[in-house]
């Protein structure tokens, strides 16, 4: 079944069709929601609740651009609105109204790992670098945008980014240490 | 601007793809179903509302046209009829400009054969004048007061007997129904005022009178009661009945009708909002594909849609039902268009959904050229309409119209070739259409011209397949009516 008649189904409220729209982005949106959030638990209930809001909106999909990035969009508001609202993230979501020191640009890291455990590395950061780095680095917003979105000013979001980036870079290349001593020693 | 780091980190995320656990398309299936249900629910009640609330405020002022046409003409025919009857009648009067705001007039007709036993003037009615002040018991007109205070300085018991009994409903209408004691007292009570001091039988004598005529006057209230409720059934009886054959003696009124205004095709459901634009419905994609949409194929959907002319000319015959209610059944032409673009012109025998066709337009094309859809239809329009406001002629009509397609060189959009076709076969032929209007009368050398916007909504699927394109139009719509209305 094609995207146009999948959409037109699943709009006259066919379940089969809005199965497998979900089954066919499911996945790939899941992976959205987990590294948004802390726990695979978390990440089922912002899925869920982007998914009634795929199905409930997708009238207002004009055919214009790819589904799944029509999609995605609404996985990252809907996560951002939940971390929002729930107390478990929100304390750690307050950004402090200042300019933090800028953190010296590092050379970029090898990338030896598995994306399951970049993304386990992202979901480590705390949930204020967490939520700026996905935005930033993942979706490809500007600081000017994710100030819009999190309310906070362009230079604190660009700051926090850049902290984030170091501890990332930093835990990336203790993990490529590891690895490589762990080869040594065998 | 995101270096190579960024870069590697977005295209590992990308690729990364975890499998949820099955409880959360069972809960996201939940909750669309709940929402729906919920939507319909709210959707149907709010129509009830409507429904039950238009009908209730119609019905409301249908109620007071009757009373205040009855209390117009209803009290002098009361009056004759109770006197003729020999019954007490009490009216209120409604103080005029004139007179203090607070007091009542009120006029007692008295009973001619109760008078002429207990006392009164052969032949003669009872008819005292007072004002009434709410909150007092009693005042009466000059020449009653006399007797009354007369005897109050003396028997203050006997006062308290003689003393009318008013009896005030919420509407300020006082009930009095002494006529009979007042008469006897008013004859009484100056022999009182002389006798009392010598001859104490003679009160006695009225006391008893009085207790007898109590019971009297409690029998004639409650006859003046009976009879009158029986005189308000009597009243709304002949007037519904006088209403009925008013109405069904109406004639049926010839209108001819015209409207024009815009025509598209919507694809939404009623149910699920009225005002679908048709962007929606016939938006092209460009493109879809590529790794977020799941390698789904290069798909061209169908053209934008432009709203096109519409047009409807006929004639109805139209009924008065109710005082406001209007019925009109009739013959009439519809005419819609739209307009869409479209690729190549192929002249090729080939079927396309089930139909076979000589021709067809490509959709992938880079040529594109506007196409005109036009739809002609014969419909039979039934609908009721309701003058809203008493003194203003504005109308609501609502109603429905089957329409027969008659002809159509519209094209149909197949998403498997992405072509179009024109098959008269891919329509449904009988559209059933809703038809809600608001208009304003104008009337002028006995004819009646009614104008305002109207809307058309097609409540059937234009189309077979299993698209749910729905024809729609809105314009203004008049109506010319021979005989004023």
């Amino acid at each position: 079944m094609d995207q146009y008649t999948l959409v037109k189904d699943c709009l006259k409220g066919k379940i089969s069709a809005q199965k497998q729209l979900y089954d066919l982005f499911a996945g790939t949106m899941l992976s959205v929601c987990y590294r948004y959030t802390k726990s695979t638990a978390d990440a089922e209930d912002v899925l869920q609740e982007a998914f009634v809001k795929v199905f409930f909106n997708l009238h207002q999909y004009k055919f214009q651009g790819e589904l799944g990035a029509w999609i995605r969009r609404i996985m990252v508001t809907t996560a951002i609105n939940y971390l929002k609202r729930n107390a478990r993230y929100q304390s750690e979501l307050v950004f402090p109204d200042e300019h933090l020191h800028a953190v010296d640009n590092q050379s970029d890291p090898e990338m030896k790992m598995e994306a399951k455990e970049l993304a386990d590395l992202i979901r480590q950061l705390p949930p204020g670098y967490q939520t700026i780095f996905n935005l930033y680095a993942v979706e490809g917003f500007n600081h000017v945008e994710i100030g819009k979105i999190l309310g906070i000013q362009e230079s604190t979001s660009r700051s926090q980014y850049a902290r984030a980036r170091a501890l990332l870079i930093q835990w990336i290349e203790q993990k490529n240490n590891a690895v490589k001593r762990n080869v040594y020693a065998k | 601007m995101p270096n190579e780091f960024e870069k590697q980190v977005r295209q590992m995320m990308d690729e990364l793809k975890l499998v949820p656990s099955e409880p959360v398309w069972q809960k996201v299936e939940l909750q669309i179903r709940e929402k729906k249900d919920r939507r319909r629910v709210i959707f149907w009640i709010s129509f009830m509302v409507l429904l039950l609330g238009g009908g209730l405020w119609l019905g409301v002022r249908e109620y007071s046209n009757k009373i205040s046409y009855k209390k117009d003409s209803g009290t002098e025919r009361k009056v004759k009829k109770a006197v003729d009857d020999n019954l007490p009648v009490i009216t209120t009067v409604k103080p005029t400009d004139q007179e203090t705001p607070r007091h009542t007039t009120v006029i007692i007709s008295g009973n001619k054969t109760q008078n002429e036993k207990h006392g009164g003037e052969p032949g003669t009615k009872n008819n005292y004048v007072g004002n009434i002040e709410p909150g007092v018991q009693k005042s009466f007109s000059e020449n009653t007061n006399i007797s009354t205070q007369i005897t109050a300085r003396k028997n203050p018991n006997l006062v308290k007997h003689s003393e009318p009994e008013f009896t005030k409903t919420p509407k300020n209408e006082v009930i009095v129904s002494q006529p009979s004691i007042e008469k006897v007292l008013k004859e009484a009570a100056p022999n009182l005022a002389i006798q009392i001091s010598t001859d104490t039988t003679n009160i006695n004598f009225l006391k008893k009178k009085i207790e007898t005529n109590s019971s009297i006057i409690d029998s004639v209230q409650q006859d003046s009661a009976s009879s009158k409720n029986e005189v308000q059934k009597q009243d709304t009886a002949a007037i519904k009945k006088a209403n009925q054959k008013k109405y069904a003696a109406s004639k049926w009124k010839l209108n001819f009708i015209v409207a024009a205004g815009t025509s598209t095709i919507s694809d939404v459901n009623l149910f699920e909002g009225l005002f679908g634009s048709s962007d929606k419905a016939y938006a092209a994609p460009n493109y879809s594909g590529g790794s977020q949409s799941g390698g789904l194929p290069l798909y061209y959907g169908p053209s934008d849609i432009k709203k096109g002319f519409s047009f409807a000319a006929g004639a109805v015959a139209r009924k008065q039902l109710a005082k406001r209610a209007f019925f009109s059944a009739g013959l009439r032409y519809n005419y819609y268009s739209n307009t869409i673009q479209v690729g190549n012109k192929i002249n090729q025998s080939r079927v396309l959904m089930d139909f076979n066709v000589s021709q067809y337009y490509s959709n992938t094309g880079t040529s594109l050229r506007p196409y005109h859809n036009r739809y002609h239809f014969v419909s039979v329009p039934l609908a009721m309409d309701w003058q809203l406001l008493k003194k203003i002629p504005l109308n609501f009509y609502t109603g429905l119209s089957m329409q027969y397609l008659v002809k159509t060189n519209g094209l149909v959009f197949d998403n498997t070739t992405q072509s179009y076709f024109n098959s008269k076969d891919a329509f449904n032929r009988v559209q059933i259409f809703f038809e809600p209007a608001l208009t304003y009368a104008v009337s002028f050398k006995q004819k009646t011209l009614t104008f305002g916007p109207q809307l058309q909504y097609g409540l059937t699927r234009l189309e077979k397949n299993n698209s749910t394109y729905h024809l729609t139009s809105y314009g203004l719509k008049a109506q010319l009516q021979f005989g004023k209305k």
